[in-house]
This record gives C-alpha cells, sequence and structure tokens, in this order.
C-alpha cells in the first residue's frame, strides 16, 4: 500500500489518531465554543510548519504582534507571513466609518468642506478576494491559517464564503498544502455549517464543559473523510507549550 | 413686520430686481422652478455672481453638476470674474462630496440623515458667512426622502435656520412640463417665501424663456410674465408681448 505523506498538526496526540498527522491535500475546519482556546490551536498548527512549509496566517481578531508574542510565550516558532484581514479592514472601513460618525455628529469642519471625500484610485477592497489572492501565490509545501472564518461569514454572502473556500481548498490539494479554517460553533444557519462541513476534509471541535470543580475541556474528531472509525473525543489541558491532550 | 421695509438682497438681475419692488427680502427662501433648459442654474448663478460683486459671500451647493463644469459655462459672461474664485467670494460646494463625508450615499434618507444634512448647511452658512445660497437641486435631495412629511420637515427645518442667519436662499427645483403646481412634490412650493416659475413660450415659431414671480413674502411684486433672454451680458427681462404666444407645456 502507498504510503500516505502527511504533516503534523502540532498536537502528537491528535497526529496519531489521525492518520500519523494530515495527509498532504486536507483542509481542516476547527469549530470552537468562545473560550476554548481556537486561537491557540491556530497557533500552534501554524507552528508546526515553521521552518518546513511556507506557512501564512490570515487573522481578523489579533495584532500581529500579539501573535507573535503569544507564540513565543508558548515556545512556538513565528517564522511566518502573517496578513492581518482585522488590521486591513479598520483602515479601509472602519477608520472611514468611526469619521464619518464623528462628522455626523460635529458636522464637517470647514476646512474639510473643500478636499476630496477619496482618494483617486481608492476602491473598495474584497477582502475575501484579498485572501484567495495571498493563497494563490503560495509555493508548495505550505500550510495556510485563517483564523476566522467568521469575519467573512460576517461581513459577506454565504455563497461568496464558501466560493473562497472551494478556491482554497481545490490550491491546497492540487499543490499538496494543508489548511485549517478556524469558525465559532453553533452560531450559524444549517445550510452555512453543512456548506463548509462538506469542503472540510478532517472537522475538529473544541468544547467546554462546566463543572463545579471548573471546565472540561474537549477537543472532538468528527469526520475524517473515508475514516469513520477515526471519530473520537478527547480531553485536553492547556500547559506551557499550549494545549495537550490528556491520554 | 410692515410690507416694503424688510432689507432687500439684490438680485442684480436687470428688470428683476424692479419686479420684486427692490430685491428679495433677505433671509427668504425662494423656489426657482421650471422644466429643464428653462434657465433656472443660469438665473441662479447670476444671483450669486451679482452678490459676490457686491462684496457678499455667495455659495452654490450642486447636486448634480460638478462644481467644474459650471464654472465653465460661466467663464463666457462678461460679468464673471474668476477672482470672485480666488478670493472665495464666491464658493462652490459639490454636494455629492459632503454625501460620502457624512455616511449619506444612499438613495433613501432618514429623519437623522436629513437634520444632519440641514446642520451641515447650515454650519457651513454660519461658518463662512455665507449671505446668498443656492442649492442647485433641492429636487434631487428630496428624491432621497421617502414623504411629503420629511420634504416638509426638510425644506421648514433648512428655511428657518437659514433665515434666522439672515440668509437668502434660492432652491431650485425641477419641474416636469406636465406637471400641475410649482414644484414636483407640491409641498416645496407651499412652505417657501417665494417662487419664482420659469418656463418656455412659443411665438410664431420662436422659443421664448418666460419668468413669473408667483408669491414672494415680504414685499409687494409684479405677477405678469416677463420674457427672459440669456445674452452673454448677463439675463435680460423685458415685458410680454402677448400676441400669438402658445404656452409650452
Amino acid at each position: 500500500m502507498m504510503e500516505i505523506k502527511t504533516v503534523s498538526t502540532g498536537l502528537p496526540i491528535l497526529d496519531e489518531s489521525l492518520m500519523n498527522g494530515v495527509p498532504l491535500g486536507y483542509t481542516i475546519l476547527l469549530s470552537a465554543s468562545p473560550g476554548s482556546g481556537s486561537e491557540l490551536f491556530a497557533k500552534q498548527f501554524a507552528a508546526a510548519g515553521v521552518g518546513k512549509e511556507n506557512v501564512i496566517y490570515f487573522t481578523s481578531t489579533e495584532r500581529n504582534e500579539d501573535i507573535i508574542s503569544t507564540m513565543k510565550s508558548f515556545g512556538l516558532g513565528t517564522n511566518l507571513k502573517i496578513i492581518n484581514i482585522g488590521a486591513e479592514y479598520y483602515h479601509k472601513v472602519l477608520e472611514k466609518e468611526l469619521i464619518i460618525s464623528k462628522y455626523r455628529e460635529e458636522g464637517i469642519p470647514i476646512g474639510e468642506i473643500f478636499t476630496p471625500a477619496r482618494k483617486k484610485k481608492e476602491r473598495e477592497v474584497n477582502f475575501l478576494t484579498r485572501m484567495t489572492y495571498e493563497v494563490s501565490k503560495l509555493k508548495p509545501p505550505f500550510r495556510i491559517v485563517v483564523d476566522s472564518l467568521d469575519f467573512f461569514l460576517n461581513n459577506y454572502e454565504r455563497i461568496k464564503v464558501l466560493s473562497a473556500l472551494r478556491t482554497i481548498k481545490a490550491h491546497t490539494q492540487y499543490y499538496g498544502g494543508v489548511s485549517l479554517f478556524t469558525m465559532l460553533k453553533d452560531v450559524y444557519d444549517t445550510e452555512t455549517v453543512s456548506g463548509i462541513e462538506q469542503l472540510a476534509d478532517i472537522i475538529l471541535e473544541l468544547e467546554m464543559l462546566r463543572t463545579p470543580k471548573g471546565f472540561l475541556k474537549y477537543i472532538v474528531i468528527k469526520k475524517v473523510r473515508n475514516h469513520p472509525e477515526k471519530a473520537g473525543i478527547f480531553k485536553y489541558t492547556v500547559k506551557e507549550h499550549g494545549i495537550e491532550i490528556v491520554k | 413686520m410692515v410690507d416694503g421695509s424688510r432689507e432687500r438682497c439684490k438680485t442684480g438681475i436687470a428688470g428683476m430686481d424692479s419686479i420684486l419692488d427692490g430685491g428679495i427680502p433677505r433671509g427668504n427662501t425662494v423656489l426657482i422652478t421650471g422644466s429643464c433648459g428653462t434657465g433656472k442654474t443660469t438665473l441662479s448663478l447670476e444671483f450669486l455672481v451679482h452678490g459676490a460683486i457686491m462684496g457678499e459671500r455667495s455659495m452654490y451647493i450642486s447636486v448634480t453638476e460638478v462644481p467644474e463644469k459650471l464654472l465653465e459655462n460661466m467663464i463666457d459672461y462678461e460679468f464673471f470674474d474668476k477672482k470672485l474664485i480666488d478670493e472665495k467670494k464666491l464658493i462652490f460646494v459639490d454636494l455629492q462630496e459632503i454625501y460620502v463625508k457624512l455616511g449619506l450615499e444612499k438613495l433613501e434618507f432618514t429623519l437623522e440623515d436629513i437634520n444632519i444634512l440641514v446642520e451641515q448647511i447650515v454650519k457651513m452658512v454660519k461658518e463662512l458667512g455665507v449671505e446668498r445660497l443656492v442649492i442647485d437641486s433641492i429636487t434631487s435631495i428630496c428624491y432621497r426622502l421617502t414623504s411629503k412629511e420629511e420634504i416638509r420637515e426638510f425644506i421648514l427645518h433648512l428655511g428657518k435656520e437659514l433665515s434666522e442667519l439672515g440668509c437668502t436662499t434660492l432652491l431650485v427645483s425641477e419641474l416636469l412640463p406636465s406637471a400641475a403646481g410649482y414644484s414636483q412634490y407640491g409641498v416645496e412650493e407651499a412652505i417657501a417665501d417665494g417662487i419664482i416659475l420659469l418656463g418656455n413660450l412659443e411665438r410664431r415659431g420662436d422659443l421664448l424663456r418666460t419668468l413669473q414671480v408667483i408669491k414672494m413674502r415680504g414685499t409687494t411684486h409684479s405677477r405678469a410674465k416677463y420674457v427672459m433672454d440669456l445674452t452673454s451680458i448677463g439675463i435680460l427681462i423685458a415685458p410680454l408681448l402677448k400676441g400669438g404666444s402658445v404656452e409650452v407645456t
């Protein structure tokens, strides 16, 4: 039997439970409840490729320096390319909205009346296109992390998000990279969730259970393409090197 | 106030001030209404240029045409001096730019949007010390308001604030050739302090432009129809000789 080439998820026990890692060409979906550590998982996953693969990390919520310092504090390698969708969104959209709301409250200052409202050549940025464009430039071997899909689902129509995901999945498959998408659990409609789940080769879930003694954290392997026997549930804790699965 | 005692804002247009018994009462909001090609923009621009020459700061808020294009049309006039613009006696404001800055790039305005727009116009008039204002056209703003009540609120609010500042305002109103009344929504005419109606009249094969003051609060005025001629020395107004004329609708 031909051996499948795999790469590590960054969590050794998870690797064992999958196919001794993630087969090249696979797309992973990590759906997580808030506070369960999906951002940390994303960083560990990214770091597992550092030095061996071209790692690209799309973030919509954190600052670059915070990502780097968090990774360092868990002893993770940081040689990766961060595309900060959140910061770009702030500069292209939110910052303008802030100015608009100020002008609506106070009126436009007289000095600003005669200046053009928009710079010439300024175009509206489509962040989905921005993401797929960056992905298209990646040379194998590569690893893509998108943390999180929520930004795109909140700003674009489902059909457009799915189409972008399909593009990234196809690119990952064709060139033998791996990709990870994170998203919030239990907030989207069934059509959205099933659309995304269909695209994923592996689905992982992070769950937290509140008990009188504190939170119990579980990682669930919900789907492995063609390997239903690999579905399972594990407890995990967060230690100095990040998320660790308890055997 | 006793008729005739109010200070006048001279239009500077030959014939027009005598029709209005000295000019438009200062602070009035006047609707300049007519179908396309009747000379509304020309009349309004001339009103502003004469004001600027007399030392009154004049502002033109344009909704449909960019200021550069309007300027090109004015350079032909003998009375126009580019210095008025350089010295900021005559100011052009592109309302589309204001819309972008205030987040008003939408098809329908809410009441909040209307108030924000009115306050912005008032702020500009106040802070720049504008004494003559033209909004060309009020119809294209009203187009974004969803009900007659909103149009009423908009024009009343605007008129009141500008009147308190002593700013004489012309609101250019586009009229469909077939429309009854003096404004597209019927509300504008009821609220304005004055209405100047511009029209077309055919006489023996010629198409004449006409001007008629329908109403003007604060002054006595002629209600006769006059012929308005647009020439390179400005607008000329002459009594209409009625024989053989047919109203063009």
